[in-house]
């Protein structure tokens, strides 16, 4: 199950910044997995030639490390368990990726914004109220309603 | 700082082109547009300059490095454009807001994440977008397209409120409950426009929300999100402000100059966003006149016949009264 946590997290295993923690912690075997190339392909359209490089059609050849901010996150959070990311690093565009890996595995992520996972019917759990919301509609009526962007303010 | 700036950077392989004519400009959007990529040549071009192999060309120092005390860094800082990206986790910061408050620099934060203590305007929010015909050009473009300052709403359709929502009860919902007799309704802050609306007993009215456009930013995502529901029955109408209302409808004698490049006159350093600007314009060029005006009761001069008519053929045509 997808589990959100929309704004602001108090956890000591919160990753605020996954760009900068997959630079020092991602695991060459994570790379080269099915899942790491689809969500490679998609996002950042280019090809895993190896742990240590992909092709861009833009940049060349790249390190792993100059992957994008929102795959980088989403390899983190399909691996460690361990952790609570932070997915605001993800666009749109990874929202359907977020929704595969939680049909997977029970995963927590944070958002601070409200990302669009689409028309169709999902699974996700609100952590802050608990909610279980199965349509767009409905985690709007959550997050909006409930104002869980503007707790802080 | 003030002024518009054309900005350009590259290496061999990509170029981003972008302008800025405010002090905060939003890059948001999709992963893997290159957002991280603008962010890394910057840094390369002010640690190496030429020698990084990386091309900056704007009129205005383009800085990406920030040191950790980046407080006494944006204080020290002048007629820069300042790149920053959401690892900094302290754009989030009470603090960092108010040192952009005044900066006598341009800020462009790349942020998904609203930023509820920066006034920022719905027009400086992009996305990148490769062109067309080459992944090698990537421009930023608009992310809310507006139909004069209408959004949620398309051209050639019409909206006929039955309820009109306005963000407080200042001079501009004195005067479009003036408009709007027996429709208008205050929504008690800005913040609370997407709430409100999500609201389903507005599910078969037609609902206008009047805001000032250059600082509801952080919160056009959310609105939208919530208009969306409601189809062409919901549109925002977002003109700078109310007080840019006045200003473009003829009433008081504005420089037109300075309402089309906006950008040559609103210091940053002076004012946290257009909005500040144009209410203090206002307020000043209408000093020991009888259109005397304050932003907190509206001075009833405004509210004559003639008036009110100016006010009303400024509101886009869309608008059925």
């Amino acid at each position: 199950m997808l589990n959100i946590i929309y704004g602001k997290v108090d956890a000591d295993n919160y990753i605020f910044d996954p760009d900068t923690f997959f630079n020092n912690q991602y695991d060459e075997d994570w790379i080269v997995d099915d899942f790491s190339k689809k969500v490679i392909a998609d996002i950042d359209k280019s090809e895993v030639q190896g742990p240590y490089s992909i092709l861009s059609p833009v940049l060349g050849s790249i390190s792993t490390e100059r992957l994008s901010g929102g795959v980088k996150t989403l390899i983190l959070i399909n691996n460690d368990s361990d952790h609570i990311f932070n997915a605001s690093a993800c666009g749109d565009n990874c929202a359907k990726w977020l929704i595969d890996i939680g049909k997977r595995k029970d995963i927590t992520i944070r958002l601070g914004y409200l990302m669009d996972f689409g028309d169709d019917n999902f699974d996700i759990t609100i952590q802050n109220t608990g909610r279980i919301v199965h349509s767009t509609n409905e985690l709007d009526d959550e997050v909006i309603g409930k104002r869980l962007l503007h707790e802080a303010e | 700082m003030i002024g518009k700036y054309k900005i350009e950077v590259s290496n061999n392989r990509v170029t981003f082109f972008l302008e800025v004519k405010r002090n905060i400009t939003i890059i948001q959007g999709d992963s893997g547009t290159g957002k991280t990529t603008l962010i890394r040549l910057l840094s390369d071009y002010n640690r190496l300059g030429q020698s990084s192999g990386v091309t900056v060309k704007c009129d205005k120092e383009c800085v990406a490095l920030i040191p950790t005390d980046w407080k006494q860094y944006i204080e020290a800082s002048h007629d820069r454009i300042i790149f920053l990206d959401e690892n900094n986790s302290f754009i989030h910061t009470k603090e960092f807001a108010e040192a952009v408050s005044h900066s006598d620099n341009y800020f462009v934060l790349i942020i998904r994440d609203s930023l509820p203590q920066l006034p920022y305007s719905i027009e400086e929010i992009y996305g990148m977008r490769e062109n067309r015909d080459s992944q090698k050009y990537i421009k930023a473009k608009h992310v809310y397209n507006e139909i004069y300052k209408l959004y949620n709403i398309e051209e050639k359709k019409a909206i006929a409120p039955d309820i009109v929502l306005t963000e407080d009860t200042n001079s501009g919902y004195e005067c479009f409950s003036h408009i709007f007799p027996d429709k208008c309704q205050s929504l008690g802050g800005k913040t609370f426009a997407a709430t409100e609306i999500i609201d389903p007993k507005y599910n078969e009215q037609e609902v206008l929300v009047i805001v000032d456009g250059a600082a509801f930013g952080s919160n056009i995502s959310e609105f939208m999100r919530s208009a969306k529901r409601h189809g062409d029955r919901c549109a925002l109408y977002a003109p700078e402000s109310f007080e840019y209302l006045i200003l473009s409808s003829g009433i008081v004698p504005a420089d037109k100059e300075v309402l089309e490049n906006t950008f040559d006159h609103a210091d940053s350093k002076l004012y946290s966003s257009w909005e500040r600007f144009y209410t203090g314009y206002l307020t000043n060029i209408t000093q020991n006149t009888p259109l005397r005006y304050s932003k907190h009761k509206l001075n009833q001069a405004y509210l004559s016949e003639g008036n009110i008519t100016k006010i009303k053929e400024t509101l886009p045509e869309m608008i059925k009264l």
